[in-house]
Order: structure tokens, then sequence, then C-alpha cells
């Protein structure tokens, strides 16, 4: 049915790198964290070789996005208070929503929009590692990007049966490929070696399941990223909301009465777009 | 919509209005924009070209913000949690208008 597999997905990254930076630094950053002998000094001095990565992660530790209360002046001081997984993290989405700012502003305002709601959500569900939740957001349509990339024909043409079919883009992608940009990006973060949950949130958040191991992380996805097109009233009339899971719902404990409570929530935040 | 130069437009744009070149349409309102289609602009020397943006729009009236918002939600008519979310949306809309007047 398509061309698109897991594997013509990795081969293609090999090909032709998703941004200069990205390979680079996920394979370092994965092989010193891995390394039963890494220091943090090592982490340190990898990242401060990159004076913009070093600039990005001091602004982004700062921003409060990820609710550190002190000032962060180096990037020892980063690892420390955030964790090495949490810094991987800011790496890896920071670059790449740097290239989506530069590639696409509908996908990008779009991902800093669902960023901020799943931050919301889940502190609102009293969910553990917030920040994480922020960071998948970012990530949860890169399957998109890499179509638009790599997969430009098949991007189009999908784009395109959407429009014509006043259908949401992931079913125009199932109908016409056999997969969706969901399933794609989740190979793709999966190849980088993020955690399990970011893999699994990004591949299921339009055929969210509450019987899967991440189903509440997921579950904060697939609702962040309906609500962000349900407020966007200005968005493009193309663009279709899909159907919101009330399972996703009930596993993160809202009802139905308290949608209404977190749209007005939403609906006065501003989006921050410090990320980048 | 948005006004943008030939320069500007990018694959997967989807054009707003349809686009006409001495009085014939060349390509109807939704077409997505691919490399060949902006070739072909190129060619005839169009400039400027209208497309669908998710830049933050000035309707005239609320009854457009409404439709717009129709639009947006036309795969879930039918299912009544999700089309829910709409109504609030309009609400909130609504309320914000009367704060202005």
């Amino acid at each position: 049915m398509s061309d698109i597999t897991r594997e013509t997905v990795l081969a293609a990254l090999a090909e032709k790198k998703f941004h200069p930076s990205v390979p680079e630094i996920v394979s370092a950053i994965v092989k010193i964290t891995r390394s039963p002998n890494a220091s943090i000094k090592e982490l340190v001095t990898f990242i401060e070789q990159d004076s913009e990565l070093t600039r990005r992660m001091l602004t982004i530790a700062n921003s409060g996005f990820y609710g550190i209360k002190h000032e962060v002046t180096t990037v020892n001081g980063a690892i420390v208070l955030m964790g090495w997984n949490t810094v991987k993290m800011i790496t890896l989405g920071s670059t790449i929503l740097k290239r989506m700012s530069e590639r696409d502003h509908h996908l990008f305002v779009h991902s800093i929009r669902t960023a901020n709601i799943a931050r919301f959500l889940a502190d609102e569900a009293n969910m553990y590692k917030t920040e994480e939740m922020s960071v998948t957001g970012l990530l949860h349509d890169l399957g998109i990007m890499i179509m638009e990339m790599y997969f430009n024909d098949a991007y189009i043409r999908t784009k395109q049966f959407a429009v014509d079919h006043g259908v949401p883009t992931q079913i125009a992608e199932y109908q016409l490929l056999g997969v969706d940009h969901a399933a794609i990006g989740g190979w793709v973060i999966d190849f980088w070696e993020l955690p399990d949950n970011i893999v699994e949130s990004v591949a299921r958040h339009h055929s969210f399941d509450p019987d899967t191991f991440h189903a509440r992380k997921t579950a904060v996805i697939h609702v962040a990223d309906i609500l962000a097109l349900a407020v966007d009233y200005s968005g493009p009339s193309w663009e279709k909301v899909s159907k919101l899971d009330e399972r996703a719902l009930d596993v993160l404990g809202f009802s139905r009465a308290d949608i209404k409570g977190l749209m007005l929530d939403i609906m006065k935040m501003r989006f921050n777009p410090i990320i980048i | 919509m948005a006004l943008v130069r030939l320069e500007a437009l990018k694959p997967g744009d989807v054009l707003a209005i349809p686009l006409e070149v001495n009085e014939v349409v060349l390509f109807e309102a939704g077409t997505v924009m691919a490399e060949k289609h902006i070739d072909i602009l190129g060619k005839l020397e169009v400039e400027t070209i209208e497309i669908e943006t998710r830049q933050e729009k000035h309707f005239n009236s609320r009854d457009e913000a409404f439709r717009n918002l129709d639009n947006r939600f036309s795969f879930v008519e039918d299912d009544p949690l999700t089309i829910s979310l709409k109504y609030i949306v309009k609400d909130v809309l609504a309320s914000m208008e009367r704060g202005i007047q």
C-alpha cells in the first residue's frame, strides 16, 4: 500500500540528516549516558562545545518551562537540577523545534500549543514529571515533518485527500498509506532512543488505548492535541478537529463536566515559545 | 488567509481562493501546493498568492469566526463530546465580544 515503513523512514534519515546537529547530538548523548563509566563532566564538555546549544539549554532551563526555581548559569548546574534524561530531551526537543519553526510555521505553532496544554493537563491530573509531557507535546507531530522532508509526494497527496474529503490528516494518511504520522514519529523517536513513554505517547496519540503500558501519558498527549486544535478558532478551515476519546479523560480522572473549566483555563493561556 | 509572495510559497501550503491567471482559473481553492504547482506559477510570473495560514485572523464578524469553527469541527458533528468543545469556544468568543462592547 505504501513505501513508508519503519525501514524506509530510518533509511531516509540515514541518507539525509534531519538537522545537521541532531544525529551527532543524540548519538553522543546516548553514548555518554549509557556508558557505565560516564561522568557528568563528559556530558558537560560535549554540550559546552556547542555554544548555540549551551545558550538554548540555559535559556530553557531558566524559562520556567521546566519548573526550575533557581537561576541556572552553567550546563553542569542544568544537568544536576534537571537530570540527564531531561537534558537529552531539551537538547533534542529544542533542536527539532528550531528546524520546525524554519520549515513549517503552522506545525510549529500547533506543537508549542500542544506542549503547553499537555503540561497543564498533566499538572491538573497530578502527574509526576510534567516537564516530560511538554517535550512529548513538542514532538508529537514529528512524523508530519518527516513526511514533509522525506516523503513529500505522499505528504502532498494525503493533505490534498484530507482537504478534499474533509477528514483529519491521520485518517487520510491511514487510508492512502496504511500508516499515519503518529506511527512514523514513534519510529523515529524510538530510533533516537528517547524513553519508551515518549515513543508510545507520540505513536498512539491518534489511537489511544487505555490498556497500554503508558496509557496516562498517552492520554495527556491525545487530549492536548485535540484541545489545541479546538481552541485554535482562527486556524485553517481545512484542518479538522479529531474525535476526543472519552476513555482518555477517564484515565486522567477528568469527567465531562471538568472539560469546560479546563477549556476556559486553556483559552486564557499565553502559549510560550521559549523552547527554541 | 494570508497574501504571500511566490518566493515564500512552500509545498504543502493550501490555496485560500481560486488562483486565476488571465481570467482563467488555474488552481481551485483548497489545492495543496506541490513543487510542480510552484514551478508553473513561477513560469507564469505570478507574484502573490492567497493561502490559508494559522496566523491570527481578523474576522469581520462573529458569524465569520463561528463559520470557521464550524468548518474545523465538521468531522466530529456526530460526536457529542467533541462537538461540546466547539460550543465552549463559541461561548468564550461571544463573552469576549460582549466584554469589548
